[in-house]
């Protein structure tokens, strides 16, 4: 009787091992191991957040860099890109507050999220456009799709400069600028914009966020073609 | 006898202390939330009949007074905010209609949570703005806009601000959607301002007190919202 449990409770470990090994198999990506289980789990449903979403139609330049509006393609597109998750200040402090980061060094198909991620409490679409545009930056092969430093002097359309308002820090001469739609900038805000128009399993709430933090995000954007490349593809009904 | 007038003395100062704390004191607009705050003043709001609650007790009396329904929605609500989960079907299916006794019972709800808590609260001003057709309801969405912004994300009375420091290469970078949260509830309030000048039938005066409301925000000195006032004036109905 005694070796019969022995043998279930190694039995029940044996189960519990393969029940980890499948579900982690079941991402395309791994959780560093300092990452809280909590924190594990809300990234985990971030994520089937995205995968959950169903579109009525696309635009052209998300067809380009994700295909269809399909959570499918956005799991797929993801986990083609990042191999793990861990949490990092992200060279945070100060008046930086990254949200998240790429640290090719440590390994470029690695996405790193700061306290800014797992402590903040941003609509749940923000947080994803932050996830997504990193993952765009894990591509070697086209460069880490590298921000272009934003001009100076660098004014917005009605003339005033562009800035950090919280912390008063001017963002011309910063690396916070895309010269490209296809770019990190350029490609996350195209998928919530796409969300916000097309969306059709959405509540009302998550379309008018994706298009708040789009619009916001466009500004980035900052050569001639690239804006009139986005204006077309996404905001021609303007 | 001096003694008796000084016990008379003491009596009345502790009856007007207590007459304050039933009441509700104006609030500390810089302080933090843990229990949140009221408006920033009482000539903000339209009517003495919009005045949110501005304890937890009197939020409980607005709650149990609630017929049960309401109830039922209020607690969908706790377990959608729970989950996090913006896409929650239930947050387009079951908030429709609402009654002016959970309008004001979630305006307490809204006053009653953490500053920081950014998307929480976002989301109550979504519901109630979606539902907006009453002077007093435009009275609750013009007090959020009017609100002092969150200064830090993790401490609303704290602007995080240290030497700026380029040498990290992530200056800026990725965080624009910090700025975007830090004013998230006025965003919404915003959007809802616009969403009821589109209504279809709702009152004209009533749209140009509206109107004339978001003319003050185009010139707010948060740029964060005056440019989003600015938009919607330029989409507005004429």
């Amino acid at each position: 009787m005694k070796d019969l449990d022995q043998g279930g409770f190694i039995k029940m470990k044996i189960i519990g091992l393969l029940a980890i090994l499948v579900s982690a198999a079941a991402f395309g990506y791994e959780f560093g191991s300092n990452v809280p289980d909590k924190v594990k789990n809300g990234v985990i449903a971030d994520l089937k957040f995205m995968n959950d979403l169903r579109g009525s139609d696309t635009s052209a330049i998300h067809k380009e860099i994700f295909g269809e509006l399909n959570g499918t393609n956005y799991s797929e597109w993801f986990e083609k890109r990042v191999t793990h998750i861990g949490l990092h200040t992200c060279g945070g402090g100060g008046a930086s507050k990254p949200v998240a980061c790429v640290i090719p060094f440590m390994g470029s198909s690695k996405i790193w999220l700061t306290k800014y991620y797992t402590e903040i409490d941003h609509p749940q679409i923000a947080k994803m456009m932050v996830v997504f545009h990193e993952a765009r930056h894990t591509e070697v092969e086209n460069g880490n799709w590298s921000h272009a430093r934003c001009p100076t002097p660098f004014k917005d359309k009605d003339g005033n400069d562009m800035k950090s308002i919280w912390t008063g820090a001017m963002l011309a001469g910063e690396a916070a600028c895309d010269v490209t739609p296809l770019g990190s900038y350029g490609s996350s805000m195209i998928l919530v914009k796409n969300v916000n128009k097309f969306c059709s399993n959405c509540t009302e709430k998550v379309k008018m966020d994706a298009g708040i933090y789009a619009d916001d995000q466009f500004k980035r954007i900052i050569d001639e073609d690239a804006i009139a490349a986005v204006k077309a593809d996404l905001y021609n009904d303007r | 006898m001096f003694a008796r007038r000084l016990l008379f003395v003491a009596g009345f100062i502790v009856l007007i202390l207590g007459l304050q704390v039933w009441r509700g004191k104006p609030s500390d607009l810089g302080r933090s939330t843990l229990t949140g705050s009221g408006p920033e003043s009482h000539e903000e709001l339209a009517s003495p009949a919009s005045l949110p609650s501005r304890s937890a007790a009197n939020l409980k009396i607005l709650h149990d007074n609630l017929p049960s329904p309401d109830k039922k929605k209020i607690a969908v609500l706790e377990e959608i905010i729970a989950s996090k989960n913006d896409n929650d079907p239930r947050l387009d299916s079951e908030f429709r209609g609402l009654s002016p006794e959970i309008k004001r019972a979630l305006e307490g709800r809204y006053f009653a949570t953490a500053k920081e808590k950014l998307n929480e609260r976002g989301t109550v001003v979504f519901l109630l703005g979606r539902e907006a057709k009453t002077p007093a309801d435009l009275a609750f969405l013009k007090s959020v806009t009017k609100e002092r912004p969150c200064l830090g994300l993790t401490d609303c009375r704290k602007i995080e601000v240290a030497a700026h420091d380029h040498a990290d290469g992530h200056e800026e970078h990725d965080d624009g959607i910090n700025e975007r949260t830090l004013v998230y509830p006025q965003t919404v309030a915003l959007k809802s301002l616009e969403r009821f000048l589109q209504l279809p039938g709702a009152d004209a005066a009533m749209k140009q007190e509206t109107v004339k409301f978001l003319r003050e925000m185009a010139h707010h000195e948060d740029r964060r919202i005056s440019l989003v006032a600015q938009d919607i004036l330029k989409r507005a109905p004429q």
